[in-house]
């Protein structure tokens, strides 16, 4: 049912971009980490991100860190379909032998790309889910969207993810609406993994639960990850949450990245002032 | 003879300290050493002379201004771990390198076997077969059995420092990387640490080891590297005899 990538990663970006304006020939110069700002002065145009590049290995689990505003979600935005970029490419090791730019691909085949090869974890739960329909009509939702078929096998795939997830088979049957905030995250988890997707991507998908939550999920998170091996993109402005899940990490500032490297090189040894600022407030 | 396992060469390493006006300290400068397969090199010096700066820098987590990390992987193929891209750390990592420092940031509910069976798994050992493993590693480190099945984030430094001990040596790295691995032991303990490396290095696993008790480090080390404020101060001293 994994959809195994063919390339030596499973997501590749190259020079990704994403602007809200007209653009005008300052916007590069004028914006980013060194002008301080995301937001073209000249011609107003928000330059959300810029030459955003990455490799996510198959199984590898990537984090992109940086204060709110700095273009973490505009990336996963794009990447999930829910925006179209303003430049650059995607390839997924999984579609089209890892040469098939998703960016440009008809929206027919965007659909197929996001039902069957990609999952994404909102940081709002109303955003993952529909909150009206029951949790296991939740999970059905996404697995009748990937082609799946016969109402047993679904109801069976649905239980044993929730399960896994540690949401008691009582609820699968109860509307979302009425779980906790750590509860509806874990469904929100279970539904993306549902459909068994190369890549999943994942946008702050603890920062509004309380601490103790917050270590359950994330444990639950790396089992999973774990046992079905999928690439994971990991957005975060805690870096705690990257530590602990993370081999890699972005560090990302106005748009762009300021500096990527192994997570405990970022975390003891960062390079860039920036990230030496970031990690000392969270090491105070 | 036996073949360079790890030769460093001019080893520089400064931090940057931009929140301090650009200051620059000097972790270690110009280190040259040769470390040999099966060899155990012990790392000297007073405190703040750029021991841990130095495993760091060998294990990746610490990247370096200047000079080279030749070495030389299970293949024979050779890689300059100064240079390395990530995925290949990682590879080496999850493959021949392990690192042991001196504290543990475990995982909040992950209990202390799974958390120290973890590489096995990653390496593709089946589940059963590594919590064997694990569970004779801290039988043999006398970590209470009360303590297998519960949680290193309540552990005192002791009990973390075997959980870390074991997770390192159960995946049987060709290169372990050790900063004061028995600085939180009692001294039977210490001894049976100590017992237990000798062990590992009698079957061929390179060692490269800070440790501050000159006394352990001497029963250990075939060779003694001897740092001062980030300059080689004396090394390829033989300081003991094996067997
Ligand atoms: N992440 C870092 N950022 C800035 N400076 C650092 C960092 N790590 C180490 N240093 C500095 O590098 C120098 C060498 O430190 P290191 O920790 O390697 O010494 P050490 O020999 O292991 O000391 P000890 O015996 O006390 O453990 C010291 O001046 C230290 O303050
Ligand atoms: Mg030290
Ligand atoms: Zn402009």
């Amino acid at each position: 049912m994994n959809v195994a990538p063919a390339g030596p990663w499973a997501l590749r970006v190259v020079g990704l971009g994403k602007w809200f304006g007209p653009g005008c020939d300052a916007c590069l110069a004028e914006t980013g980490p060194e002008a301080g700002r995301s937001t073209c002065p000249r011609c107003g145009t928000v330059v959300a991100c810029a030459g955003v590049s990455f490799d996510l290995r198959p199984g590898g689990v990537l984090g992109i860190v940086g204060e709110s505003g700095s273009g973490k979600t505009t990336v996963l935005r794009c990447l999930n379909g829910d925006l179209t970029p303003s430049e650059g490419i995607a390839l997924l090791g999984s579609v089209g032998g890892g040469e098939r730019d998703i960016f440009t691909v008809s929206s027919q085949e965007r659909r197929q790309i996001r039902n069957f090869h990609l999952g994404m974890v909102y940081q709002s739960a109303r955003e993952g889910l529909n909150l009206r329909i029951s949790a296991g009509g939740n999970i059905a939702e996404r697995l009748l969207a990937a082609e799946w078929r016969e109402v047993a096998a679904i109801r069976r795939r649905a239980l044993t993810l929730l399960e896994r997830m540690e949401v008691p088979r009582s609820r699968m049957d109860q509307p979302p609406a009425t779980f906790s905030g750590g509860m509806q995250q874990r469904v929100q988890i279970a539904k993306a993994i549902a459909n068994g997707p190369s890549v999943v991507l994942l946008d702050e998908m603890t920062s509004g639960l309380d601490v103790s939550v917050q270590a359950g999920v994330l444990d639950l998170i790396q089992e999973i990850q774990r046992a079905e091996r999928m690439a994971m993109l990991v957005v975060s402005h805690d870096l705690g949450v990257v530590r602990l899940l993370c081999e890699r990490t972005i560090v990302m500032k106005n748009g762009r990245i300021v500096e990527a490297g192994l997570t405990d090189q970022i975390l003891e040894d960062p390079q860039h002032p920036y990230t030496q600022l970031l990690v000392s407030s969270i090491n105070a | 003879m036996t073949a360079v396992h790890l030769s460093v060469r001019d080893l520089t390493k400064r931090f940057h300290l931009h929140l301090l006006g650009g200051k620059t300290v000097v972790g270690f400068e110009g280190i040259s050493f040769d470390v040999a397969e099966g060899e155990f090199v012990g790392l000297a010096g007073p405190s703040g002379s750029g021991k841990s700066s130095l495993l760091k820098a060998i294990y990746g987590s610490y990247l370096v201004q200047a000079g080279t990390l030749l070495y030389r992987c299970i293949d024979g193929s050779i890689v300059d771990l100064a240079t390395a891209d990530d995925e290949t750390k990682l590879a080496l990592r999850r493959r021949e390198i392990a690192y042991v420092s001196q504290f543990l940031r475990p995982a909040p509910r992950v209990k202390a076997i799974d958390l120290a069976a973890r590489p096995l798994i990653a390496q593709g050992v089946d589940e059963a077969e590594a919590r064997e493993r694990i569970a004779t590693l801290f039988d043999r480190l006398r970590l209470p059995r009360d303590l297998w099945e519960s949680y290193p984030v309540l552990f005192s430094g002791g009990e973390q420092q075997r959980v870390n001990l074991a997770r390192a040596i159960a995946s049987r790295p060709r290169l372990l990387l050790l900063d004061e691995p028995t600085s939180a032991l009692d001294p039977s303990l210490q001894q049976t640490v100590v017992h237990l490396l000798a062990e590992e290095r009698s079957r061929g696993v390179t060692m490269i080891g800070v440790m501050h008790d000159e006394t352990l480090l001497s029963r250990l080390a075939d060779e003694v590297v001897r740092l001062d404020r980030g300059r080689l101060a004396q090394a390829g001293v033989a300081s003991a005899q094996w067997n």
